[in-house]
């Protein structure tokens, strides 16, 4: 088990030392991807910022706008990750098609972790940082360094956030395998993510369960904003941990045994 | 066979018809891929939208917030997502790669404009697309006619489709021209994705722009997004009159003129970095 961690660790840090000298080349990207993302925080904010300009109450589902913020801070941080670790993603369905998953095979390590994470990307840890940034304004904004139980709560939802990007891209993945070129994991990212970005109480209950535990979705930012703001309490927040990590397990198994499917060239 | 000789006007157009049709061919292979870029792209932001709204008013359909009903945000939104579905998306063209791959040499010796070919790509899209929004709208009209935008009257609907076309080919003469940045930059799919975001936002395909701040909505509607993307839906609502499509159609046209200089410059300038070498 150690000598498996020791292992993908130092595979982690050869993506970082390539990534590095592959962004290098790039310099005009790099700050053009720094860009693409500060507008998308802009337009997050404005856009909730105008719903709650509209609302008389000035709660949306029971969600006031510093919360909302909070919420949308955990966004920006899980996305950043994403940008940073899980870039290559974007291309499964036509590496897939093209048969480019032969080293993924090969490798030693975990064909998850060796495929998913093999772009790493440092205008998205700059983006990750700026993401960080705003969800640590958002929750001073927030009131939620008022009361210490921040002290765990908040590394404990940033790293549900980040595990919940990992299990929602690979669990996206999974259709890529039996719709070949259908682009349905990159249409479950970002339409599905689309949906799963706001505070998940706007939805019926039962899509909110259906998002919640049908989906891995709710692991991105709803329950660690739950957490981080006292929505949940700390034994519930413990049982959505347990569910989603059970859920990745399966996820794992599932994309492991589907990825048998794969002969090289598939198109 | 071979291609159409492409000196004259009627051959460019036997060529773009002939190229419009192997577009056509080649999105329509893959069925599910199909399903899924060509009729439940961007459906999602506006089901999330609606979501949002829902809950603002608490499902009250009575209720007024700044001049909107809930049943007519709800109606703007479903009828944002039929309408964007003709305007021109980036992801439809691969120019940007193929020179950063360096395989664009063969489009700079065929003789004809290159411009015949994303024009084909352009004709291909909005022919499927117009079958796909007739049939979409169909349905909504039939399921779910309270939450569905009817037109306000027969001239509405041609108009929005006039401005909805036009403002289609402002956004492909826009990624075409962030598409000959690579000519510079090399990588430039960031530059796509912001603007899609930027054009997103301003042009209302979240939020009605009537809601947005009054200076920024007041410059705003003097932009080319909000012409293609908001105004053919709230002109098929009523909600904006023929004087309002005069006016659009003249933002657009001074839009269209304006970037198909820009890219008929940035073309030329482009050319003459190109190496063919790819990285």
């Amino acid at each position: 088990m150690i000598e498996a961690l020791r292992r993908h660790l130092a595979i982690a840090r050869q993506y970082v030392r390539i990534g590095l000298v592959r962004k290098s080349q790039f310099r005009m990207e790099f700050v053009n991807q720094v860009g693409m993302d500060v507008l998308f925080y802009v337009t997050h904010m404005a856009t909730f910022g105008i719903v709650y300009g509209m609302s008389e109450s000035g709660t949306l589902a029971g969600w006031t706008y510093p919360q909302t913020l909070v919420l949308l801070g955990l966004v920006f941080v899980h996305d950043g990750f994403m940008m940073t670790w899980l870039g290559q993603g974007w291309h499964f369905g036509r590496d897939l098609k093209t048969g480019s998953l032969d080293p993924v095979r090969v490798r030693p390590g975990h064909p998850v972790f060796l495929y998913f994470f093999q772009r790493f990307s440092p205008e998205g840890f700059v983006n990750l940082m700026m993401g960080a940034s705003i969800f640590a304004w958002a929750c001073w904004n927030g009131g939620v360094f008022g009361d210490l139980r921040w002290l765990f709560t908040v590394p404990w939802a940033v790293l549900l956030a980040f595990y919940g990007q990992v299990l929602f891209s690979v669990f996206g993945s999974l259709a890529e395998f039996y719709f070949l070129n259908s682009d349905l994991g990159r249409m479950f990212s970002t339409g599905v993510g689309h949906m799963v970005e706001r505070p998940l109480d706007i939805y019926s209950r039962g899509l909110r369960r259906f998002f919640l535990f049908a989906l891995p979705a709710g692991a991105l930012s709803y329950v660690p904003a739950c957490l981080v703001l006292g929505r949940i309490g700390p034994a519930e927040g413990l049982a959505y941990t347990a569910f989603y990590l059970a859920f990745g397990a399966a996820v794992s198994a599932f994309w492991r045994w589907s990825f048998r499917r794969y002969e090289s060239a598939m198109s | 066979m071979s291609a159409p000789a492409a000196g004259t006007r009627g051959a460019r157009l036997r060529l773009l018809a002939r190229a419009a049709e192997y577009e056509l061919r080649k999105v329509s292979v893959f069925r599910t891929g199909f399903l899924v870029r060509e009729v439940l792209g961007g459906v999602f932001e506006s089901l999330a939208m609606i979501a949002v709204f829902w809950a603002l008013y608490e499902g009250d359909t009575e209720r007024s917030l700044r001049g909107w009903r809930l049943p007519e945000l709800v109606q703007y939104l479903v009828g944002v997502s039929i309408f964007t579905k003709l305007v021109f998306h980036n992801r439809l063209l691969d120019v940007a790669e193929q020179i950063f791959e360096g395989t664009f040499t063969k489009y700079l010796v065929m003789p004809f404009p290159y411009m015949i070919l994303p024009l084909a790509r352009w004709v291909q899209y909005t022919a499927v697309q117009l079958c796909v929004v007739s049939l979409m709208w169909a349905a909504g009209a039939l399921l779910a006619p309270q939450w569905t935008p009817f037109a306000a009257d027969a001239w509405a609907v041609s108009e929005a489709l006039a401005l909805a076309l036009l403002g289609s080919i402002c956004f492909l003469e826009l990624f075409v021209i962030l598409n000959f940045a690579a000519f510079w930059l090399e990588v430039v799919w960031s530059l796509l994705v912001m603007s899609w975001f930027v054009t997103s936002f301003i042009g209302g395909r979240l939020v009605p722009v009537s809601q947005m701040p009054a200076p920024l909505a007041a410059v705003l509607e003097w932009l080319f997004p909000y012409w293609a993307i908001a105004a053919p839906v709230e002109r098929f609502m009523g909600r904006l009159d023929g004087g309002d499509t005069l006016r659009g159609i003249l933002v657009l046209g001074v839009s269209a003129a304006g970037l198909d200089l820009l890219r008929r410059f940035v073309w030329g300038k482009g050319k003459t970095r190109y190496a063919g070498g790819g990285m």
